[in-house]
């Protein structure tokens, strides 16, 4: 039977925990180290995705007087605040050297199974949710992320919600609402959950860590062996973190595709639509669908999974719109499909036209700079 | 995916990262991109970099990095040489990758240092519909077709 180390930390800062899973990654592809199942949690900080521009993502004036710390993961997706409610996973393991991408997408739905299997473990029926999330009932659980080395490592990154301080993630992320408020954190509850909140009952991030130990143990038909840093990673850990994770030049990086935000809001027959996006180049990154129409919450945060990552031309959000009413009509009966997809038009030609004014701006700027 | 589309036979396929090469005609230089099947594998590109002109690339080291929908990490060289162009409308709109991967999709141009050498390792010609056939095949096996 195939052995993965398994590696527990508590309270690591994100410069090392991100240094220590890209090291991994790259060492397990070389061959110089094994296979290493590591569940730890981070001190308190603030981690976007690989090409996310902080200053979007994150209030950074926020995280700078309350000395929350911002870095960038080398896997893509959202930006999520760390602390001790959310339990990190990071799995890595050699690539098989066939091809470069072996499926990715197939790869993807298989780590999460060891999450899923374990979740159930402790009675919570999650499922993976087709982009990069895992789910329980239409309300997000986990984030999920793979990053490949040029060794051709593998590491595969999720961030289980095992409790959370919504007020905390509001204070530090930038997400559609201006302020906190009782209407803001109902509707962050309404497309996230928690493990606590699932089970009932104060699972304690050790139960949480132990369960996810034996799912992935169970999946991959593995034995796990607890174990600590070796000296030589320790080293190549610092090395990097050094190098990288704690150099402005990583974290405060600028993507080449634009970031562009843009709103809507139309009033229906059924009540206002209240939408928002962001978007990269012509991919929908986020969306939120509010207002005051009536339907079930759970498949309102389902519809906006179905459109993230998804692409901006009207034809195939509205195609999208048909699949998603069509599986769920009776839980969005209250929400108007024709002026939903108008809004959501309304609201990216709004991000588009926005993305125009900063190149120019940023034309007009560089040219003043040339002459 | 359901099946590979057709691959044009005049380019040269690096099997093991999905890449494609295609000399461009009265010129020592070569454009670079990646394959319908790898881009099946990660999904849709969202974010790329790429090298900028002048810089050199080694056959199977980096070529810039890429989010996918699936996946992050660096792109594979398939020919070794100096970048002299690099795709500015893939740059900004990386799902164009997706939606045109062997003409509008293309990602650098560069002059390659052997060319002889390094395409005689790709595959070409009348080899790539059986290479393309041969990977369908693995593909359906392992239950990745639709």
């Amino acid at each position: 039977m195939t052995t993965w180390n398994t590696i527990q930390e508590d309270n690591v800062t994100g410069s090392y925990g991100l240094a220590a899973d890209e090291t991994m990654a790259r060492r397990v592809g070389l061959g110089t180290s094994a296979a290493t199942l590591r569940l730890y949690t981070y001190g308190p900080c603030a981690l976007v995705g690989r090409f996310q521009t902080v200053e979007n993502e994150i209030h950074v004036e926020a995280c700078q007087k309350n000395n929350i710390p911002i870095n960038r993961r080398p896997t893509g997706g959202g930006a999520i605040v760390m602390g001790d409610g959310p339990l990190g996973v990071a799995l890595t393991l050699p690539g098989t050297g066939q091809d470069t991408y072996n499926r990715a997408r197939e790869m993807m739905a298989r780590f999460s199974q060891g999450v899923v299997r374990g979740l159930a473990s402790l009675g919570v029926e999650a499922s993976f949710r087709g982009k990069n999330d895992i789910e329980v009932g239409g309300r997000k659980i986990a984030g999920l992320g793979i990053y490949r080395d040029g060794s051709s490592g593998l590491l595969f990154h999720c961030s289980l919600l095992v409790h959370l301080d919504m007020e905390m993630m509001l204070t530090y992320l930038n997400t559609p609402f201006e302020k906190i408020s009782d209407k803001a954190i109902a509707a962050m509850e309404s497309r996230l959950t928690t493990v606590v909140r699932e089970t009932g009952r104060p699972v304690t991030l050790e139960e949480a860590r132990q369960a996810l130990a034996q799912g992935y143990a169970q999946t991959f038909g593995v034995s796990l062996n607890p174990a600590t840093f070796t000296p030589s990673e320790l080293s190549d850990i610092h090395v990097l973190e050094t190098n990288k994770y704690n150099t402005r030049d990583w974290v405060y990086q600028q993507a080449d595709v634009p970031d562009a935000m843009g709103s809507a809001k139309l009033k229906t027959a059924q009540g206002l639509l209240d939408v928002r996006v962001t978007l990269a180049g012509q991919t929908i990154k986020a969306a939120y669908v509010g207002g005051d129409f009536f339907a079930a919450e759970s498949a309102v945060a389902d519809l906006e999974g179905h459109l993230k990552w998804h692409s901006t031309q009207p034809e195939a959000i509205k195609a999208t719109l048909e699949k998603v009413f069509a599986k769920r009509r009776d839980e969005l009966a209250g929400l108007p499909l024709e002026p939903l997809a108008d809004t959501l038009a309304l609201a990216i030609r709004q991000a588009a036209e926005m993305d125009a004014q900063d190149a120019a701006l940023y034309n007009a700027y560089t040219a003043a700079q040339a002459g | 995916m359901e099946t590979p589309p057709d691959f044009p036979q005049d380019l040269y396929y690096d099997p093991r990262h999905h890449m494609w090469v295609r000399p461009v005609p009265g010129t020592q230089r070569v454009v670079v991109g990646m394959d319908p099947m790898g881009l099946d594998s990660i999904g849709e590109l969202v974010y790329l970099t790429l090298p900028e002109a002048g810089e050199k690339v080694a056959q199977g080291g980096g070529m810039g990095t890429l989010e996918a929908e699936k996946m992050t990490g660096p792109l594979t060289s398939p020919v070794s040489g100096k970048i002299t162009a690099r795709n500015p409308q893939a740059l900004k709109t990386p799902r164009l990758i997706n939606e045109d991967p062997f003409l509008a999709g293309w990602m650098v141009e560069l002059e390659p240092d052997d060319w002889a050498g390094e395409s005689a390792r790709m595959v070409s010609g009348k080899a790539v519909a059986g290479w393309v056939a041969d990977e369908t095949e693995r593909m359906r096996e392992r239950g990745w077709l639709k």
